[in-house]
């Protein structure tokens, strides 16, 4: 029996050292998982790759705006991910956008009733003949200056928002790209041809465009525009010229002071500021292009002899008697002092 | 009609003018980030 053990020994210690090692090894790896149990039992994400609890964390601070450290000029790259930004996104590519084009479409459809409905404003008694200023050389001037400027921010601002849907699936991306951004370099330089045209006819018209005793009278009885015999006293500008003056210098402020934050951003404001301003300059731009809808008819085709005033400067007296009868009132007082009157056949027509 | 037109053609010479300040003025989102370790144009 003894022999037998003896030829046995080195298998039992083989056997007895891999039991010792197999147990450290059983030993070393009961942390780790025990760890792993843990933490998918938990929902944490396994990590410690930089000291925290787990990655899941840096994340969710990163997520939430913490800003990092950075060695570029543009500091704003240390914030990762800014979530307001999602929020600004969807208003700007929902609401914004959707609400702007239907106000348009809805301002343009009441013209349009407008026209065919009650028709356009006739003059009540026919041409006079006789003619009188209106509005100067820079009173032209200004106003053209302002809203042929108006007319290409229009242009090239609404692109910005919807040409993307409408014009290039039209188009092909390449030359929608190309044409978008000569026409964004259009919108910031014809912006200060905007900006100074809107400082003249301020300084011009404020004056005229203040609160006067025939404003309440002209608003009770509908401006004239819903009945063809009503025709109330006003002086150089009624109250819905008045209205679309403030809502220009107003809108047009507003535009200006955003737009320029716009063209050098980050200047005064930071990322979810500018994001704010963004916002505003878009909306305010609908409303004012809303309303110009119905300058741009009222001054072409929705009055009879409209368009003239603003590009001779001359009206027609029997115009000037029936809707602005009080400011041709005051002209006929100065007449005399300063001939001013224009003789027949000179041409010339009627304003707003 | 003149005043339209010289106020369309004052709002091509301020537009171009525009351009020529904004661009000698160095105050492009480029140049103002630009470093020595970051290309932006």
């Amino acid at each position: 029996m003894s022999r037998i053990r003896e030829r046995w020994r080195p298998a039992r210690l083989t056997c007895a050292l891999l039991a010792v090692c197999f147990a450290f090894a059983l030993a070393a790896a009961v942390p780790l998982l025990q760890r792993s149990a843990s933490a998918q039992t938990e929902g944490r994400v396994p990590g410690n790759a930089s000291g925290n609890v787990s990655d899941a964390e840096i994340w969710r601070q990163v997520r939430q705006g913490v800003a990092g450290s950075i060695t570029i000029p543009d500091t704003k790259a240390a914030v990762l991910a800014q979530s307001e930004g999602d929020n600004w996104r969807s208003w700007r590519n929902g609401p914004i956008a959707v609400v702007g084009a239907v106000a348009f479409w809805v301002m343009f459809f009441v013209v349009l009733s407008f026209h065919n409905i009650r028709g356009p404003v006739r003059l009540s008694h026919g041409r006079s003949g006789r003619k009188v200023l209106r509005f100067s050389f820079i009173e032209r001037f200004a106003h053209w200056l302002t809203a042929g400027s108006f007319i290409v921010l229009a242009i090239t601002g609404v692109n910005m928002i919807y040409g993307r849907f409408l014009i290039m699936p039209i188009i092909g991306r390449d030359l929608f790209a190309t044409l978008t951004q000569f026409g964004k370099y259009i919108h910031n330089y014809v912006a200060f041809a905007f900006m100074a045209g809107l400082v003249l006819i301020f300084f011009l018209w404020v004056r005229d465009n203040l609160w006067d005793r025939y404003d309440w009278g002209w608003i009770k009885k509908g401006g004239g525009l819903l009945f063809k015999t009503e025709h109330p006293p006003a002086a150089k500008f009624n109250f819905g010229q008045k209205t679309m003056f403030w809502a220009v210098i107003i809108g047009g402020t507003i535009l200006s002071l955003t737009g320029l934050n716009l063209l050098f951003p980050f200047v005064f404001f930071d990322m979810q500021q500018m994001q704010w301003i963004q916002a505003i300059h878009g909306t305010v731009s609908q409303v004012v292009c809303m309303l110009m809808v119905a300058h741009i008819y009222i001054g072409t085709v929705g009055m009879e002899e409209a368009f003239t005033s603003m590009s001779t400067g001359y009206v027609d007296e029997n115009w000037a008697k029936d809707h602005h009868k009080a400011w041709l009132e005051e002209i006929e007082a100065e007449r005399a002092k300063d001939a001013r009157t224009v003789p027949a056949g000179v041409p010339g027509a009627p304003a707003e | 009609m003149k005043a339209m037109g010289l106020a369309f053609a004052t709002i091509i010479v301020i537009a171009l003018g525009a351009a020529v300040v904004l661009n000698s003025v160095g105050e492009s989102s480029a140049e103002r980030y630009a470093s020595a370790a970051v290309r932006l144009n």
